[in-house]
């Protein structure tokens, strides 16, 4: 028997991304401040979420990632339903603008051979 | 070489169970082998889905940011604030659990409350809003299906990498191991047998002799 949960969405994002998301109805969010120095925040806003049963996703601004790199591996290697973490461009563009590439190293890692997407 | 498998006794008996060992560690092998290439035919499958979902959003991003900034332009950020406040809503999402290969990867839906309109007032509001709304909806939306393909990629390949070392574990050492050790219990009772034939002769000598 297949269980359905009601789960939540959470945003951590700049404040463009926040309005952006809210417009659409997201009532869960934190707005980083301090722009020229998010680390802080963004690992308490992090660390905030990610044990909450109800949150399904977190979207989170691809800059802030690697402020929090090691609590967002953690989640991600963590066993059972945790949060999906998903990283979105901000408002000045993408790191990665090679998408099939920056999925392409992670194929490699688990399955262990290249292939072409 | 590769290492045998300890026997207690070599016995009659201690070989025929290893080659049933045998013939059972090999059927697992076929079994285990065909399940790596179902997961990894879902794996690439989930992978292009992901590829093509996460170039879907950066589009559609860019496109929100556009969007928003005009409509941010138009009404003022106070403004804004108000009709933010109004299209906040009881959004969510339902999570199942779907089965690929007899993994678990979670399954989203976004669950849109139930609302007239936009939730914010039209009067005094312009279509830039409408649109940022509509496409921001739409970047919703998208970062949900990421999601969901996101984690079913990141399970699937820690499966894979699972199945295979069990895998790699009876190709390289849990099958050579029992070929092996039934190979020199084989050997073992032939040299058995050759011993007795000589020493049958021997006896027979010595019976004659008398």
């Amino acid at each position: 028997m297949m269980q359905i949960k009601q789960l939540d969405i959470v945003i951590i994002g700049d404040e463009d991304l926040v309005s952006g998301l809210r417009l659409a109805g997201v009532r869960r969010y934190y707005i980083i401040k301090d722009e020229a120095n998010p680390a802080k925040e963004v690992r308490w806003a992090l660390s905030e979420v990610m044990d909450d049963l109800d949150v399904g996703v977190i979207v989170i601004l691809e800059d802030y990632v690697e402020h929090a790199k090691d609590l967002v591996t953690r989640v991600r290697e963590r066993k059972g339903m945790p949060p999906v973490i998903v990283e979105v461009p901000s408002k000045y563009g993408t790191h990665y603008s090679d998408v099939a590439g920056y999925y392409k190293t992670y194929i490699r890692k688990s399955i262990g051979f290249d292939i072409e997407i | 070489m590769s290492q045998m498998i300890k026997v207690t006794r070599p016995t009659k008996i201690e070989l025929i169970k290893l080659k049933r060992r045998l013939t059972l560690a090999s059927r697992i092998q076929k079994i285990i082998k065909d399940r790596v290439s179902i997961l990894i035919l879902e794996f690439l499958q989930i992978a292009r889905q992901t590829v093509e979902a996460k170039r879907r959003l950066l589009e559609e991003f860019s496109g929100t940011y556009r969007e928003l900034s005009v409509a941010a332009g138009y009404h003022g950020y106070i403004a804004l604030e108000k009709e933010l406040l109004a299209s906040e809503s009881d959004l969510g999402i339902a999570a199942g659990l779907r089965n690929i290969g007899g993994v678990r990867i979670p399954a989203f839906e976004l669950k849109k409350a139930q609302r007239v309109g936009m939730g914010y007032g039209l009067v005094d509001t312009s279509s830039w809003l409408d649109r940022t709304a509509e496409s921001s909806g739409k970047c919703l939306e998208t970062i949900i299906e990421l999601a969901e393909l996101q984690r079913g990629l990141e399970l699937l390949g820690k499966e894979i990498n699972r199945t295979k070392r069990i895998l790699n574990a009876l190709e390289y050492l849990i099958i050579p191991g029992l070929q092996a050790t039934i190979k020199y219990l084989d050997m073992k009772f032939e040299e058995r047998d050759r011993e007795e034939k000589s020493r049958l002769k021997r006896v027979k000598v010595l019976l004659e002799r008398r």
